[in-house]
């Protein structure tokens, strides 16, 4: 009993960490209608920054989180304006293309200027385990959770409150319908892919306390990613958000409880039946 | 596009003969395996077209059937002996049948949810054949080196039985797809493809859409199953 | 129309390839051998280590060197005139179809009379079908699955240990360890990861258990390239065995340990192999490697008994700033192997080298390994001297503990509990 508690505490802190990859993602998907394949790549180069900052300089990763947030947002805007605003106009086939190719370009760029070797970073100011009469909690696992929990907040509450925040759901709601409102359509592309792009560098930040770095990581997190983001329902932040916490927990468990070389099937079969019953996912539109 | 014109009829052919004769000219054994690969994913992307290109469901599992008709023929063939070129056809079959299977609760999906359900799709079928052992789990299965012979579809000598055998399937596979997309059901696919929901109106979605699936499926399949074989080569 | 432009496109598709695939012509004096490393992809680093290791070897037999390596003291090889070696390497970008598909460019393209390589088992496999296939040796002394040499090839020579043998060297290693040090162990629960190399290893475990009697509590295949391996831990905490073993890469063998820590799972002992060697390991997770078992086919300490290991360890340090690992010890001596065939044989014939092959005989002091020396039996083409020893990490540096006779260090036994430490 205690270890599948174990379990499920641990499902739910991986699945935060699911969450902030997947409301990224999400976002630039719903917005665009655009696949980034790049976008496990851009949480590498997010780890990678905070380890160049704790390394060469010092810094705890926690606090290169808003260094991440701007670097990223601006990598993401460049990469947008120069790159995939381009195809924005040809077949849906084409972005995808693109986007594959910018990610086997950023891991293999990294891979020959940083070399592929593992990195970690090893001290961080809140490292350890607590333990909760036998459960394990590790601290920077669950910084790491707070962290993403704190980001869709805000994330969450922009997009609701602000101008612009309500412009790129106006977007993602119906195109046609927010040009003829008068919103500038290729700016919030813009703008949410760079917005995405931050989001998934705060992700780098906070993977980088705990995970371990080099140039093809993202490899490991993005079929995932795409997984729990068609789970929630394209474009739903919340829908991502909840998708991430379920898709951790059922891997989790469902490993311990079955076979964890099975996990990941259990997970996509959970897809499958979800979308069967409900085509547009949890909380799509 | 189902009236060709006599010059594209000839161009058609031109190209035909040039690659029925180039093994002969370029005998390098690398070069024919180049080609030999190069019509196996030519095969492939005519069985998605029937789907992605003429219905607009992009499928990204498709590499799931490929190996349902990879793992049938190798395993017909090490377990009971059968000829590879029935196993072929089994492979298509099976495939065929779980594309149905799959495909009918699916045709409820749109674009993206599709594309990820077909990959989640894949993974499981990944996943689980990387674990069973009647199929060798991690290790697969290993065709051994049979005699040389047709029956056998197994080469030594030279790789351009090998080639030539994959043209006509190249060649059969273009034929297919061109026979659906001249037929009822390629006008469907196209009517999906501008408009789900017009399509629906007109109440051909549902047949379309399993329907696609196991066509297509069929057509992957029967690539994979030359791609063991390419594989075996 | 479709039909025309899909057949247009072939066409200038294949004008092209065949443009591009014509012969190179090939030099007297140098013998072109080829090698297949994963130069990109997740095992990048890994492959560079084994490109590192070729590097060098290729170096002194084509240089001249005081050390007791073979053809290390004179240039090139005496017995083909004194050609060099020059290695041409294809990434293999650590997927088997490009094994096969970059060993046949190899050897049809390239040229090349041999081939070397390939680190992964699931790679090496279909390399060596290709290299059996077209005829050409292949001399392998870095991949460890058994059923590398169990197909009954010509051409396949595998130089190191494979994990049949390396697992039976983990059981002797508990046997011993309760005959002469006093410590029992009575259950064993295997992990490994879910490719070829892992289910291998598992499978000739579950045989050794059974023969030497230990029992198998737990029996645990996971995904490499997880995010996450809490449900893997977690199984094995609820299934409280003695000893655990676990065959693993790199990226698995570092998300374990430090789940192993987290999750406080301490033990009589870890047995693992592969991942918890590689290079990259200890400086990733330095302190938490410390007192982990790894079966090796090298450690720096050897030089305490061969001179020769230091010689060519501070080599390696000085051309390449690195410490010498045990891949790339492993793939060091497969070039040896292969031009001391070549001197052999006079020729680079294949079957006169795989002739020479059989007959290798070379003395266990002048190989880089702890091992007898290099033979191979004449049916399976496994080099019957190879086996494994264990090595202990302590102090973040890999000490040889196993056998008893050949340690350079104490063993540590039992694991000491993780918040004792540090």
């Amino acid at each position: 009993m205690d270890q599948l508690l174990q379990q499920l505490v641990n499902g739910v802190l991986i699945g935060l960490v699911y969450s902030l990859l997947a409301i990224g993602l999400t976002l630039v998907w719903g917005v665009m209608n655009v696949l980034n394949f790049a976008h496990g790549d851009f949480l590498m180069i997010g780890m990678f920054l905070s380890y160049w900052m704790y390394a060469l300089g010092g810094i705890d990763p926690l606090f290169s989180i808003p260094v991440n947030a701007v670097a990223l947002f601006l990598m993401g805007m460049f990469i947008y304006r120069f790159i995939i605003s381009k195809v924005m106009h040809g077949p849906g086939l084409a972005q995808l293309v693109v986007t594959f190719g910018v990610s086997i370009f950023i891991a293999n760029f990294a891979a020959l200027i940083w070399t592929p070797n593992f990195r970690s970073i090893e001290h961080t100011l809140l490292s350890g385990t607590w333990d909760l009469s036998g459960i394990k909690l590790s601290i920077p696992k669950f910084v790491s959770s707070i962290g993403s929990v704190v980001t869709s907040f805000l994330l969450f509450s922009f997009l609701r409150y602000t101008r612009t925040g309500k412009a790129i759901l106006a977007v993602e709601m119906d195109r046609e319908a927010a040009t003829i409102m008068g919103i500038n359509t290729e700016r919030i592309n813009s703008l949410s892919f760079a917005i995405g792009s931050a989001l998934v560098g705060v992700a780098g930040a906070l993977l980088a306390t705990h995970y371990y770095i080099y140039p093809f990581v993202g490899g490991t997190f993005g079929l995932i990613c795409f997984c729990i983001v068609a789970l929630g329902g394209f474009g739903s932040i919340e829908g991502a958000f909840i998708a991430g916490i379920l898709v951790g927990v059922v891997q989790t468990l469902g490993g311990y409880i079955f076979d964890p070389a099975y996990k990941l099937a259990i997970v996509f079969v959970m897809y499958l039946v979800t979308v069967w019953i409900r085509p547009q996912g949890l909380r799509g539109w | 596009m189902h009236d060709l014109t006599a010059k594209q009829l000839t161009l058609g052919g031109v190209v035909l003969a040039l690659l029925v004769a180039l093994p002969l000219l370029v005998p390098s054994p690398f070069f024919q395996h180049v080609m030999i690969i190069t019509f196996m994913f030519a095969m492939c992307g005519v069985a998605w077209n029937v789907m992605g290109g003429y219905a607009g469901m992009f499928s990204f599992g498709q590499v799931a059937f490929f190996g349902i008709g990879a793992y049938t023929s190798s395993f017909l063939l090490l377990t009971f002996q059968v000829s590879p070129w029935i196993g072929l056809l089994a492979g298509g079959v099976i495939s065929a049948i779980l594309a149905a299977a799959i495909g009918y609760p699916c045709s409820n999906l749109r674009g993206h949810y599709f594309a990820i359900a077909s990959i989640a799709f894949g993974e499981i079928i990944r996943i689980v054949f990387n674990n069973w052992h009647l199929v060798g789990a991690a290790e697969g299965l290993t065709i051994p080196m049979l005699k040389e012979s047709l029956g056998n579809f197994m080469f030594h000598s030279s790789k351009l039985p090998y080639y030539y055998i994959m043209l006509a399937f190249l060649l059969l596979a273009i034929a297919v797809c061109w026979w659906v997309s001249a037929s009822k059901m390629g006008y469907y696919f196209r009517a999906i493809k501008e408009s789900h929901e017009v399509a629906e109106v007109l109440d051909t979605q549902f047949e379309a859409d399993h329907i696609t699936v196991r066509l297509r499926i069929r057509q992957a399949e029967l690539d994979q199953v030359r791609k063991t074989l390419a594989g075996r080569q | 129309m479709r039909m025309r432009n899909c057949m247009a496109v072939l066409a200038a598709v294949a004008v092209a390839v065949a443009l591009a695939a014509g012969p190179v012509a090939a030099q007297q004096k140098v013998i072109k051998i080829g090698a297949l490393y994963p130069l990109t992809g997740n095992l990048a680093a890994t492959g560079m280590d084994c490109k590192r290791g070729v590097d060098l070897a290729v170096e002194i037999i084509n240089g001249k060197y005081d050390l007791n390596l073979p053809f290390a003291k004179e240039e090139g090889i005496p017995g083909m005139g004194g050609a060099k070696i020059e290695v041409v390497y294809a990434d293999t970008k650590g997927d088997p179809k490009n094994g096969l598909a970059e060993a046949e460019r190899l050897i049809t393209q390239e040229k090349v009379v041999a081939l070397i390589g390939a680190y992964q088992s699931a790679v090496t496999k279909t390399g060596s079908q290709a290299a059996e296939r077209l005829k050409t040796p292949f001399v392998c002394s870095d991949s460890s699955s058994p059923t590398l040499t169990q197909s009954g090839f010509n051409y396949f020579f595998r130089v190191s240990p494979h994990d049949g043998t390396m697992a039976r060297n983990q059981f002797e290693f508990l046997k011993d360890l309760e005959k002469q040090k006093g410590k029992a162990v009575k259950t064993v629960a295997l992990i490994y990861e879910n490719t070829e190399f892992g289910a291998n290893v598992a499978k000739m475990q579950k045989q050794y258990a059974q023969e030497f009697g230990y029992q198998v509590v737990a029996d645990i295949a996971y995904p490499a390239n997880a995010s996450d391996v809490t449900s893997e831990v977690g199984k094995i905490m609820s299934a409280k065995p003695d000893v655990v073993m676990h065959a693993a890469y790199i990226t698995d063998a570092i998300l374990f340990t430090k789940m192993f820590k987290e999750m406080n799972l301490a033990p009589m002992g870890f047995l693992n192999m592969a991942g918890y060697i590689e290079s990259d390991y200890l400086p990733t997770v330095k302190a938490d490697g410390n007192f982990f078992y790894v079966r090796s086919t090298f450690a720096l300490d050897l030089a305490k008994k061969k001179p020769m290991v230091g010689q060519v360890a501070d080599m390696y340090k000085q051309k390449y700033n690195i410490g010498m690992g045990e891949n790339t010890a492993r793939s060091f001596t497969a070039p040896f192997v292969l031009a001391d065939a070549f001197n052999r044989a006079k020729s680079t014939e294949a079957d006169k080298v795989v002739k020479a092959l059989l007959e290798t005989n070379i003395p266990g002091d002048m190989i880089l390994n702890p091992w007898k020396g290099v033979q191979f039996d004449p049916q399976t083409h496994q080099n019957i001297h190879a086996s494994a020893m264990l090595v202990q990490i302590q102090d973040q540096a890999y000490y040889t503990v196993w056998p008893f006779d050949a340690a350079s260090r104490e063993l540590v036994w039992p694991f000491p509990a993780w918040k004792d430490r540090k």
